[in-house]
């Protein structure tokens, strides 16, 4: 058949002509005729309607058109496409592949990635977590939080608990040095009480306001260790950082916000989850205690009695209707208060 | 009445193939000039001009032509019919003076190019990440074969293992830059300025491999700077950037140190925003810059790329980019301002879903239609203004993009790459390699024939990927 010879010198294009024998490729150039050994030619991939290329061992090779007629000559001299081009060739395998690609990310996402993250992450020196934390909670304390107006006494009965119920758990042992308990205020966040990944929780004013008892603080305390305990700050660092990339790797062509805001979301149901962890182990020391879980449910129900009066602004207003608030659930990092208040009764019937 | 294949060219009916190549050659040139003065002609007349000169010289073709329009050859014809023997070779002699155009091609499709991108994507992953190098390479592969000059394709080299090292070693620097800025951030800017002296290297061992690797005709591309030269063609931009970023630290010190941190003077304003304006007002020097670094030290065989570009006329494209953020950026505030009061003076709650969502698109409609504007302006003007004046030897090439053109193409394939959750990414890939390919020609004098070279080393990958760490081949 016909082709084009290249000399690989210069950019001069010869008229050539191809044919076979088996195993020998025939050239025939204005230079006269060669025959080369067809397994010295590296025959380019098939690329669509592209001209394929015939390479030979000198750099010099034919360009020819894909065609019936190649294929044919390629056919009889023995030539097989590499799988991955067979794969290439047929819609079907695209498919699959789509499929294929669609449900490693989903398995990644629901199983894969929580499954690694807690198989790695009591392998991550505390220390370091520590290091991270720290960088953080300080610039946060000395902008955003203000000392607390809570009175030594209560502060110092507080934190004795605390302490009590770390001593009791023996798995908290390696890292006790690690925990700290501050009181903070500020009045922008609510009643609320947080952990960072490096053993650091702060309680804010607001929330031992809100609460009755100290046994309904513990009930929040032991809440949050339970966050320390199970690794949730390490776990979720490395799950939001690959999801962070993917979403940027998908996404960042777009806008940055946008793969934020999706990262975001996909995010929330890793630590809803967690919040759910956390609540069994809280409810377990409360029990250890010799107290009962419910008052974690009380603790609970006053936060979102709370978190009700400060968005409508009045607290019998049932906030307009239900639905409206239910629409924005999955954005949220914690699961409804009501899911969470009727697994803890569920788990009091049980015992 | 439309015109005729000679009343396009400026030509008396019937006119003789050395007259056609002449008017050709004098359209050409008026039409290059044109678009170097930043006025081009419509495409479509370029289009016309094209296939004009397509039939008119080549002697069948033409006759043939002759004969549909004039019933009869016509009588010009006749002395080269009768006569062949000189005249032939008067003829053959003008053509060779005479400049040919050969217009680029790409012959890709939308689907052949997905099935590729699926099957890289799912092995990939499977592989947790290593086929990515084979990925690349069959990618690139697709494009260069199916980007076509004169019928013959351009061809890529570049070896699987040797991209999978350089990505790793890109990998490598990135994990221990971004480790020293999480653990001790107070080491990163010297770390920074450790491994900097390393940047200039990849930028030339990038524009090297990229070229080493590409084929034309049997003959590759090269590259030819130095670590030398790099360094001293873009010093200039690092000091100043370095310099504007202590005249910020300094100003921000300054006004803490005075208690002022709520009230900055005017004076300190300037100073803080230092590192941002002095970036914007160089940017389109240094884009001039890296463009003519990148294509003066660039060879085909052993002809050089020239390009004349100056940074001027970069200064006014990139205005005139800027002047369309601010023209989309005014209705975008005040649409936003109007429903900021809406929301403030108690109109809807704004935890409401319905209202959030049609806050938020009404804004993201106007981003999709400023981003395909904004890139299609200064896409389609850098192009042409880069490609018009680059020469290789005596050829030249003529870029033809224009803005409304370009623009199409990219709000096409951004809304239907929306729509598809990214599932048109491919389409949209070899729709925009097909519009460059068919707005850029090269005029060579003499044909293509010509051009020898000898075979060049290979090169290492590591520049060119880690100038692309993030180049994975999705994004929606």
């Amino acid at each position: 058949m016909d082709a084009f010879y290249f000399d690989g010198r210069s950019s001069r294009r010869h008229v050539a002509h191809v044919d076979a024998e088996p195993g020998i490729l025939l050239l025939h150039t204005s230079a006269g005729k060669r025959r080369v050994i067809f397994s010295e030619v590296l025959v380019s991939e098939p690329q669509g309607k592209a001209p394929r290329t015939l390479r030979f061992p000198d750099g010099d090779y034919c360009e020819v058109p894909q065609s019936a007629e190649l294929l044919e000559l390629l056919k009889k001299l023995g030539h097989r496409d590499s799988t991955a081009v067979r794969l290439q060739s047929r819609w079907r395998w695209a498919l699959f592949s789509l499929v294929g690609v669609c449900l490693a990310v989903c398995a990644a996402y629901l199983w894969g990635l929580p499954w690694v993250a807690k198989v790695a992450a009591p392998h991550v020196p505390i220390v370091v977590m520590e290091k991270i934390s720290a960088r953080f909670f300080d610039d946060f304390d000395k902008n955003m939080l203000k000392s607390s107006g809570l009175d030594a006494a209560r502060q110092k009965a507080l934190a004795d608990r605390f302490r009590e119920i770390i001593a009791a758990d023996p798995e908290l042992t390696p890292d006790r040095s690690y925990l700290r308990l501050y009181f903070r205020n500020a009045g922008f966040m609510g009643p609320n009480a947080f952990t960072l990944p490096g053993g650091q929780i702060v309680m804010l004013d607001k929330l031992v306001e809100l609460s009755e008892s100290d046994d309904e603080l513990l009930a929040v305390l032991a809440h949050e260790l339970g966050h320390f305990h199970k690794r949730h700050g390490v776990r979720m660092l490395i799950q939001s950082s690959v999801v962070g990339f993917a979403a940027a790797i998908y996404l960042g062509d777009v806008s940055t916000l946008v793969a934020g805001l999706s990262a975001a979301v996909l995010n929330s149901k890793y630590s809803r989850e967690m919040e759910l962890e956390a609540d069994d182990y809280a409810a377990a020391v409360l029990r250890r205690e010799g107290l009962s879980p419910l008052l974690l449910v009380s603790a609970l129900e006053k936060l979102e009695k709370a978190h009700r009066k400060s968005v409508c602004g009045s607290e019998e207003k049932q906030c307009e209707s239900e639905n409206k608030k239910r629409s924005f659930d999955w954005f949220s990092s914690h699961p409804e208060t009501g899911e969470r208040i009727r697994r803890l009764r569920n788990q009091k019937t049980e015992d | 009445m439309q015109k005729n294949h000679y009343q396009l060219l400026g030509l008396r009916d019937g006119a003789m193939q050395v007259e056609v190549d002449a008017a050709h050659d004098r359209a050409l040139r008026r039409f290059v000039a044109h678009h170097k003065e930043g006025r081009p002609f419509p495409k479509e007349d370029f289009d016309a001009m094209q296939e004009a000169y397509a039939v008119l010289r080549d002697p069948d073709r033409k006759a043939a032509y002759d004969h549909a329009l004039f019933g009869t050859p016509s009588p010009d014809a006749f002395p080269d019919a009768s006569a062949p023997t000189a005249p032939r070779d008067a003829l053959s002699e003008t053509r060779s003076k005479t400049p040919d155009t050969y217009a680029f091609e790409f012959m890709g499709s939308g689907g052949e190019y997905f099935r590729i991108w699926i099957l890289n994507l799912v092995l990939s992953i499977l592989t947790l990440g290593i086929y990515s190098a084979w990925a690349k390479v069959r990618r690139e592969q697709y494009f260069h074969r199916n980007t076509l000059l004169d019928g013959s394709g351009f061809d890529y080299y570049g070896r699987p293992t040797a991209i999978l090292k350089g990505r790793l070693i890109a990998y490598g620097i990135f994990f221990a830059l971004s480790a020293v800025d999480t653990f001790s951030p107070l080491y990163y800017p010297p770390a920074l300025l450790v491994v900097s002296p390393i940047f200039p290297w990849l930028l030339v061992r990038s524009f090297a491999f990229r070229a080493r690797n590409t084929s034309y005709r049997g003959l590759r591309l090269n590259f030819h700077s130095t670590y030398r030269e790099c360094l001293m063609t873009f010093l200039p931009y690092l000091v100043l950037f370095v310099g504007a970023v202590f005249l910020a630290y300094h100003g921000t010190n300054e006004m803490i140190s005075a208690g002022q941190a709520s009230d900055p003077s005017g004076p300190q304003v300037l100073m803080m925003a230092s590192p941002f304006l002095t970036f914007a007002l160089m940017f389109p020097a240094l884009y001039c810059d890296l463009k003519r670094f990148q294509l003066n030290n660039l060879s085909f065989g052993d002809s050089r790329f020239k390009t004349g570009i100056r940074a001027r006329a970069f200064y006014g494209i990139f205005f005139r980019t800027t002047l369309i953020l601010v023209v989309f950026c005014i209705p975008l505030a005040l649409w936003i301002a109007g429903n900021y009061m809406y929301v403030r003076e108690g109109g809807v709650s704004p935890s409401e879903a319905g209202h959030i969502l049609f806050f938020l698109s009404t804004p993201t409609l106007m981003l999709l239609v400023f981003h395909a504007s904004f890139l299609a302006y200064y896409q389609s003007r850098t192009a042409n203004f880069m490609w018009n004046n680059t020469t290789l030897d005596r050829h030249y090439f003529v870029s033809t993009q224009t803005f409304g053109g370009l623009l199409t193409v990219i709000a096409v394939n951004t809304f239907f790459t929306l729509l598809t959750l990214g599932l048109y990414w491919p389409w949209a890939k070899v729709k925009l390699a097909a519009y460059r390919a068919r707005n850029t020609v090269l005029v060579a004098e003499g044909g293509l024939d010509n051009f020898v070279g000898k075979v060049s080393e290979e090169t290492r990958a590591t520049g060119e990927e880690i100038l692309d760490v993030f180049d994975f081949d999705i994004a929606l």
